[in-house]
This record gives C-alpha cells, sequence and structure tokens, in this order.
C-alpha cells in the first residue's frame, strides 16, 4: 500500500477501524480477525520482500499480527493502524534477520555493499540494452525480483519502503530503527546497484 | 556515506531546500550534467519499480487467519489464570448439588426396583424380554397374577406330549 493510497482512506472507513481497534481493546477477537483480513497481504509483502522466503515469511507475518494482538492495548491512534502493523512487521523481520546473521556468523557489512560507487557513476547495465524487444510485463517483474534479490534485506527495504510504499526519510528510519543518514545511505547504494541491473529495462520501456 | 552522497541523495528525492539545491549544483561544478543523468537514472528506477513490480501476495489468507486465531486463543488459555476465585466458588457449589441429586436419583431408582415381599416371604423379580417364539405356528403370552405373585408364560400352539414322552 503506497503512502497516498493511505490517504485515500475515507472518513468511514477510519471510524470502521477506530470501531474495529476499540473491539479489539476490548478483547473481541472476532474485530481483530478483521483487522488481520484487511492488513495481511500488505503485512506478507513486507516480511516476503525482506526475506524472500515465503515460509519465513509466513511465519513473520504471523509473529507481526501474534505482537500486534499482544500489543493492541498500547495502540493510541497517534499513527494510523497500518503505519503501526508496519513498524511492528519491520522491527520482527530486522530483528530476525539479525538473529540469522548473528547465528550463522556473518555480519553485514554497508561499505562492503557499495563497492565505493561515486554520486556520479555511469550505471553500466550488465546484459546488453534490448531496445527492440518489448519486455514482458512477468519477465519486467522477474528481472526486478532477481535485481531486489541481490540487495542486502536492509537495503532491500530501505529502497522499497522508500520507492514504493512512499515513506518519508523519517519514517523508514523510525520503522528500521536506524538514523535518517543510514536510511538515505542505503537509498543510494541501493538505488546504484538496482541501477546497473534494471538499466536496460527502464530504458527500453 | 560521504556528505555529498547523502547530498546526492536528498537532490534525487527532493529534499533539499531550493538554496541547498543551487550550493549542492554549483559545487558540483563540470560535473552537474553527468549527475544530472545519474539523477534521472535514479528517478526513472522509482518508477519502474513504482509501476512495474508488484509485491509478493499471501496466498491461503483464510488459513492464515485461522492459524493465527488458533496461536492467539493457544497464547491465551496458557496465560489465563486456572479461574477466578468467585467462579471457583461457584463451580464447586454446582458440583455439590449435582452430586446430591445424583445420589437422591439412585436411591430412588434403587427402591423402584427392590421387589416387594408378600407375607414375609421375599418376593421375586420376573421380566420376560422377548415372548416371541421361533415358530410362527405358536404364540406365547406373558401375563402376572398379583395374587398368586407369578408370572405365567402361556405358550398357543404346540404339539402334545405323549404319556411315554411324560416318563
Amino acid at each position: 500500500m503506497r503512502q497516498d493510497d493511505i490517504g485515500q482512506t475515507d472518513h468511514a472507513d477510519r471510524r470502521d477501524e477506530a470501531d474495529l481497534i476499540a473491539r479489539c481493546q476490548g478483547g473481541d477477537l472476532s474485530a481483530f480477525n478483521e483487522l488481520t483480513v484487511r492488513y495481511r497481504n500488505q503485512v506478507f509483502a513486507i516480511t516476503y520482500n525482506a526475506v524472500r522466503n515465503e515460509q519465513d515469511a509466513w511465519d513473520l507475518a504471523q509473529e507481526t499480527f501474534l505482537k500486534a494482538w499482544r500489543n493492541i492495548g498500547k495502540f493510541r491512534g497517534q499513527a494510523s493502524f497500518f503505519t503501526w502493523i508496519y513498524r511492528i512487521a519491520v522491527n520482527i523481520t530486522i530483528d530476525s534477520l539479525r538473529r540469522k546473521r548473528i547465528e550463522s556468523g556473518v555480519e553485514f557489512d554497508e561499505t562492503a555493499a557499495s563497492g565505493a560507487i561515486e554520486p556520479g557513476a555511469v550505471t553500466v547495465p550488465r546484459s546488453e540494452p534490448q531496445p527492440h524487444r518489448q519486455l514482458e510485463s512477468r519477465e519486467i517483474q522477474a528481472r526486478i525480483d532477481a535485481a531486489l534479490e541481490k540487495l542486502s534485506p536492509e537495503h532491500r527495504l530501505a529502497v522499497i519502503l522508500r520507492e514504493v510504499d512512499g515513506l518519508s526519510y523519517e519514517e523508514i528510519a523510525e520503522t528500521m530503527e536506524s538514523s535518517v543518514g543510514t536510511v538515505m545511505s542505503r537509498l543510494f547504494y541501493a538505488r546504484k546497484k538496482l541501477q546497473t541491473l534494471l538499466k536496460d529495462i527502464y530504458d527500453t520501456i | 556515506m560521504t556528505p555529498s552522497e547523502e547530498n546526492f541523495t536528498a537532490w534525487v528525492d527532493g529534499r533539499l531546500s531550493r538554496e541547498e539545491a543551487a550550493r549542492f549544483e554549483e559545487a558540483l561544478g563540470d560535473a552537474l550534467p553527468e549527475v544530472g543523468r545519474d539523477r534521472e537514472e535514479a528517478r526513472k528506477l522509482g518508477n519502474l519499480l513504482r509501476t512495474q513490480w508488484k509485491p509478493a501476495e499471501l496466498t491461503n489468507g483464510d488459513f492464515f487467519n485461522h492459524q493465527l486465531l488458533e496461536r492467539i486463543q493457544a497464547e491465551e488459555s496458557r496465560t489465563r489464570p486456572p479461574s477466578e476465585p468467585a467462579r471457583h466458588g461457584v463451580s464447586l457449589w454446582r458440583l455439590l448439588w449435582i452430586g446430591s441429586v445424583c445420589c437422591g436419583i439412585a436411591v430412588m431408582a434403587t427402591m423402584a426396583v427392590q421387589p416387594v415381599e408378600h407375607g414375609g416371604a421375599r418376593g421375586y423379580y420376573a421380566q420376560v424380554l422377548n415372548p416371541k417364539p421361533g415358530n410362527s405356528k405358536i404364540s406365547a403370552k406373558p401375563f402376572y397374577s398379583r395374587k398368586a405373585n407369578v408370572t405365567v408364560l402361556w405358550l398357543d400352539g404346540l404339539d402334545r406330549v405323549s404319556g411315554e414322552g411324560r416318563k
């Protein structure tokens, strides 16, 4: 869901959602079930984009909703429910990635992933451009998926939160529990890497 | 990340104020056209991701909810205290009451089944379960005489028993 989509949620929907949340806070599980139906796809997308594994993403999405249920009493409505659960999903996913990294003994190195790219560096396509060929949307999707796969989970999340979900630097920093500078750094390197991998596509379509 | 990289990112995303942007562009000098092209590339990339890429979708959403609700209910039953004191009191009294009623019913049932004594002699208890004989020519009728305190099973249609047979 994009930020402007969230903004387009009409007043009745918000009131309905506020009512559902109030019922959840009173222990009504059927109301929570309804909220889950509304947001399960977005939450799953967040977790899947980070871990790129359906089973792990499913488990993390489950953990996200479980944590939301346990903490629904603390939800005060300052942010929208979606933003709130979004943050929970990102936190749970990042925690899980950190745990896995510690278990495997591999630490992610921001600079190692960067390859010392200069701001004005020319982005070279990995494959030759094919201007005469109209790429099928499925093929484009697969190419983008493959390119995203090559990023670290943190870089991938940052670029998706910014480019696809339209979050501001501050919102990304808050959801990812990092500084705005770190978010900008991740965006910079993620974009450079993706430009290298996808130039032939966005130059063609 | 160097300050120029940070500025570049903010420049791509239109996060620099007019003055900051002017200063940044001035600092680039001759590299401005090249860096400008790079900004275009970044914007095209953003557009590509927004328009051509669909995030993964959750399949079997109903099962997702089912599993989630089961987990919540299991967790709640684990964390809930065994039972509240007031409820405990009520259920104990209820158990006692049910127990007493059951005992009463059992005593009454025993008394109802107990055979009646006739003239000081202990009576007997007879029950004819199936008075239907296997042979269709034979009929069987049970009856009870209260006065004689006997139950008779009357059979019709049996062959006469010969005198020899009686021996």
